[in-house]
């Protein structure tokens, strides 16, 4: 996970994948190692590591990801194998899905929110970004 | 064998002391070969390739960052590139060069100790269209278009400064957020503007709304749309332990 440092970016060197703030990405955008997202990202991000998104970043893309931790403006479904945390500028448009969740004070969501158990193999499994089961969201 | 390979630019009076400081270290450390001048060659090519078939198989360049790159793709031509996995590749330096930094090698004299030394990496060679690099290329362009293997776009603004990267030259390497390893089969894409982009690819299609074009190993300049790939083709090189890759 990006631990404590996450908001200074002090973990930088440990990415695989950067995208700066002066950057646009559009498409599919699957990676391997942990990214970390500054600038604009349209399309869907999916990675078996974990997700920063900074705090001027502006994400519309559907959101697969082990961890995260969300700083910005996301517009999408957010399914997270384990850790979410929510930092007090992270703005969500989605239903989200993960296994526990950290939301700071300002932080806002306009969406759905299902916790799944750790060990649940199904989720494991799922390696697209879909949306939860609404019957189940709190 | 050991085969020399002076570049023409050594023939300047301002070198002969810098060349027989090199000549006397090489003999002192039992390093002998023979040495060709690029300057008294028709075609470098064939003057390579013969002495391959004698049986030169440490190719020392000595020279500058243009020498390395100018024999480099001697040796990725047609007839010597099949001798490519038995050809070891060195390089004692003349003069500044981010090549030689790059390899962890700070001056001449450490290089003919490196040389001695002869620690080796294979390091695949990256290919632009038609043509090979093993460094790094630069794209010169506005309003560029870049698809990540065929899955994404990334669109910078345009004043970015632009690097896709196989080994990284010194400078750039200093601002990179990790060692990259250039044994790896990706491409590595690293973008400055108004903070740090990194990504590590398969393949980049590079188009431009404008004409535009791509320089590689600051050398070979080609016009854009340009395709790049890592290559199967992969080159011995003698290295010292400070260079800036894994």
């Amino acid at each position: 996970m990006f631990g404590n440092k996450d908001k200074s970016f002090e973990n930088i060197k440990d990415a695989e994948t950067v995208i700066g703030p002066a950057i646009k990405v559009k498409g599919n955008f699957h990676g391997k190692g942990n990214i970390i997202i500054e600038g604009s990202l349209e399309g869907s991000i999916k990675t078996d590591s974990s997700l920063l998104i900074g705090e001027k970043a502006i994400v519309k893309a559907d959101i697969k990801a082990k961890e995260a931790v969300i700083n910005g403006s996301v517009n999408g479904n957010i399914n997270i194998d384990k850790d979410l945390s929510l930092g007090k500028t992270a703005s969500v448009k989605g239903d989200v899905i993960c296994a526990q969740i950290s939301i700071s004070q300002g932080a806002k969501i306009n969406g759905t929110l299902s916790m799944h158990d750790t060990n649940d193999e199904k989720t494991k499994k799922d390696d697209t970004a879909t949306a939860p089961d609404k019957n189940n969201s709190k | 064998m050991h085969l020399y390979i002076y570049d023409d630019f050594l023939e300047k009076s301002k070198y002969t002391k810098t060349v027989n400081k090199i000549e006397t270290r090489i003999t002192d450390l039992g390093l002998n070969g023979k040495i060709i001048r690029l300057s008294n060659l028709k075609n470098i090519e064939s003057a390579i390739w013969n002495e391959i078939k004698r049986g030169a198989r440490t190719l020392v360049v000595v020279g500058n960052d243009g020498s390395f790159n100018k024999i480099l793709k001697t040796l990725l031509a047609k007839e010597v590139s099949f001798f490519l996995n038995e050809i070891f590749f060195a390089f004692i330096p003349v003069e500044n060069s981010q090549v030689a930094l790059s390899l962890g090698i700070k001056s001449y004299t450490d290089a003919c100790n490196i040389l001695l030394a002869r620690r080796t990496e294979n390091i695949k060679v990256a290919k632009a269209n038609n043509y090979y690099f093993l460094s790094q290329a630069e794209i010169f362009s506005k309003n560029i278009i870049i698809n990540i293997d065929g899955a994404y776009d990334i669109a910078s603004n345009d004043k970015s400064s632009i690097y896709i990267i196989n080994m990284p030259l010194f400078d750039i390497s200093k601002s990179l957020p990790k060692k990259i390893d250039p044994r790896d089969e990706n491409l590595h894409i690293y973008i400055n503007s108004k903070g740090h982009s990194f990504l590590s690819v398969k393949q980049i299609e590079v188009s431009s709304v404008d004409e535009g074009y791509i320089t590689l190993d600051n050398s070979t300049k080609i016009k854009l749309p340009c395709t790049l790939t890592m290559s199967d083709k992969g080159v011995n090189l003698i290295v010292g332990k400070k260079r800036v890759f894994l």
